[in-house]
């Protein structure tokens, strides 16, 4: 009889261990890590182009958008009320916009890689033999730098 | 990461995807959820989780699918657990084969009939206007397929004879089984004490081991009523009486009674709301000030047949006993097919969602206007807290608690003991422990259910918008590549641009 009070402390029967709270939770954030699409490469000739033409970044341009779009999508009145002066939100808005683009245009730096391979040459000379034509790329993985405008 | 902060992650996240899918913020604050703290009590959390993105009507269908549909897989998963626990019992050194004083030629197991009647089920007549609430085939007696309706009427039978040890044995298995199983007596008188019930294995099992005995007395049993053609009702009476003491009162039951009952569910409620990897010690069979203090106004609201609405002013609220057999009818005429229904489980169907809502109106009835829908939420909310305690109540009625005790009497010695319900749920955790994972699983598993159908809605709209926002994106850039103006890619990327 004894040995089985020790079969009766044993752990209870379980199916799924899902009356534990970690496992629950852990079920639940696993739904949100599901992968996302990497983002479509734009054509290098077009960005070659392309980017020559971008007006650059403005704090003011971005606080203008933000603040419409908070007065007509979240219906935050973003205007001067009761002649109490500027609205302080729209205030806190362009001081926030023209920070965030100052930061990113005078702290942001651009660190990019080119691919082993990625850039041919071809190069012509001569030598007493007659003429060379050599073709190579580059071999190693080589970083530039930039700055965000 | 902590318990709170994985919490406060999950319903960050679902904040984030209702701005990104919908529009605006439509959630609570996290921090205004009673379960946000690191309770490890997985059904609290749940419900504060799905009451966020789920509303009454689709909480009722839910509950209403549970009821209607889902318990004879719950049952079939209960009686499965029950299986393995009791081999477990009976397979560790004790003679797996039925013990000659078990057998139907031994003294075999004697009781009091408050032994394995916790809930005093036997002191309500099957055959009186309320029997109908709690017992099922009520009219067959002792042919009844129903194993309180067959206990009660051994009673019946034999509650005139005083002699010591008087009445008659009754065979049970028969009506449900094909075959005898045990046979089981009443005695109003013995030597030693009154009201006793006696029970052998029925000559069928003289030669049967232990576990056949077990697992053909378990198969024998109806949790929730025919097990042919559930109507659920039985399981929504005893939520009902649980929350409002609606039956507890008209069959005036006993303040001591309903302490008794009030103390076997606040154990559980500890039991089911304790972590996997808590230890269930005997801490978790005694009270402390608090619980008693809760467990004497949940008395003597089930007494008064009222229960407390918190959330709106302390307002008292109940289910009058008359609604309740109204439900009742209607939900015993859903179980056949009638004119202008397809098929017997949409008239179940229902049959459950017009009884749920005519009880949620029912308990609401005193409440202000305003707060009509909220009460309704939170009677829903009650329902799905309530139904683990509910059918655990079930499981420790005397159709099941007859097993448990014989048990007991091979685990424990012929001639041991308990003294209670509580000394009964102590000296059996193992059993009591996991009979509660068993339905907390089950719960837990219908709420994650939902609130992931909610979130995977959300999510696949957040990746098919995501999808279309990266094919405006890679335009757009393209676009500005290419010199056009950014008014007009604004607008493509469906922002309304109205500045310089």
């Amino acid at each position: 009889m004894s040995d089985c009070k020790t079969t009766q402390k044993s752990g209870p029967v379980t199916q799924s261990g899902l009356s534990s709270i970690s496992k629950v939770l852990k079920l639940l954030l696993g739904a949100f890590n599901l992968p996302q699409k990497p983002a479509q490469i734009i054509p290098p000739f077009l960005l070659l182009v392309g980017a020559e033409l971008r007006p650059g970044m403005s704090g003011r341009d971005l606080a203008a958008n933000v603040i419409s779009r908070m007065e007509s999508d979240a219906g935050i009145p973003m205007g001067d009320i009761f002649g109490d002066g500027p609205n302080a939100i729209s205030s806190a808005m362009l001081i926030q916009a023209q920070e965030q683009v100052s930061h990113i245009q005078t702290k942001a730096k651009v660190t990019s890689v080119i691919k082993p391979g990625s850039v041919q040459i071809t190069a012509v000379g001569g030598n007493a033999g007659g003429p060379i034509v050599v073709q190579g790329s580059n071999v190693s993985l080589t970083q530039n730098s930039g700055i965000l405008q | 990461m902590s318990i709170i902060d994985q919490k406060t992650k999950v319903m960050g996240n679902i904040a984030a995807l209702n701005v990104i899918t919908e529009g605006l913020p439509k959630f609570k604050l996290t921090n205004s959820f009673s379960s946000m703290t690191n309770s490890t009590n997985s059904t609290d959390f749940l419900l504060d989780l799905v009451q966020s993105l789920a509303g009454y009507d689709e909480l009722k269908s839910n509950i209403v699918d549970i009821f209607s549909r889902k318990l004879p897989e719950i049952e079939s998963e209960i009686k499965k657990t029950l299986k393995e626990i009791l081999k477990a019992y009976v397979s560790c050194g004790v003679n797996p084969s039925v013990p000659a004083w078990l057998q139907s030629t031994g003294p075999g197991v004697t009781l009091k009939l408050s032994d394995i009647d916790f809930f005093e089920i036997t002191k309500i007549d099957p055959k009186s206007p309320f029997g109908f609430l709690f017992y099922d085939d009520t009219q067959s007696g002792l042919n009844s397929t129903y194993f309180n309706t067959f206990l009660y009427s051994n009673i019946e039978q034999n509650k005139g004879d005083f002699t010591p040890d008087g009445g008659i044995s009754s065979p049970w298995g028969l009506s449900t089984n094909g075959s005898n199983i045990l046979d089981l007596k009443f005695s109003p008188v013995s030597t030693t004490k009154n009201n006793i019930i006696k029970i052998n294995t029925n000559s069928n099992y003289d030669n049967k081991t232990l576990t056949e005995f077990n697992n053909d007395f378990i198969d024998s049993i109806s949790l929730f009523g025919n097990q042919n053609n559930i109507d659920g009702s039985k399981i929504l009476n005893g939520i009902i009486d649980n929350l409002f003491g609606t039956v507890a009162k008209t069959i005036n039951k006993t303040k001591k009674q309903l302490k008794k009952e009030a103390e076997i569910n606040e154990c559980l409620e500890c039991i089911l709301n304790s972590d996997e990897n808590d230890v269930i010690d005997d801490n978790y069979f005694t009270f402390d000030n608090a619980q008693l203090t809760k467990i004497e106004i949940q008395a003597s609201n089930r007494k008064n047949g009222i229960r407390i609405l918190e959330t709106c002013g302390n307002l008292p609220a109940d289910i009058p006993i008359s609604i309740l057999m109204d439900v009742n009818m209607s939900l015993s005429a859903s179980t056949i097919i009638t004119t202008g229904i397809t098929s017997l489980e949409e008239s179940k169907s229902k049959a459950m969602g017009d009884a749920i809502d005519k009880l949620a109106d029912a308990q609401a009835s005193n409440a202000s206007t305003i707060n009509i829908p909220t009460v309704k939420l939170n009677f829903i909310l009650e329902l799905i807290k309530t139904f683990m305690k509910a059918i655990i109540n079930i499981i420790l009625s005397p159709k099941l608690m007859v097993l448990f005790a014989v048990n007991f009497k091979i685990m424990y010695g012929q001639l041991s003991e308990y003294e209670n319900g509580i000394d009964f749920m102590k000296k059996n955790k193992n059993l009591i422990t996991s009979i509660a994972k068993t339905v907390l699983e089950q719960n837990i598993k219908m709420l994650l259910t939902l609130a992931l159908k909610h979130i995977s809605i959300k999510l696949s709209k957040k990746y098919s918008d995501d999808t279309i926002e990266q094919s405006k994106n890679y335009i757009s850039q393209v676009l500005t590549l290419v010199g056009v103006p950014t008014e007009i890619i604004r607008q493509i990327q469906g922002l309304d641009y109205v500045g310089a």
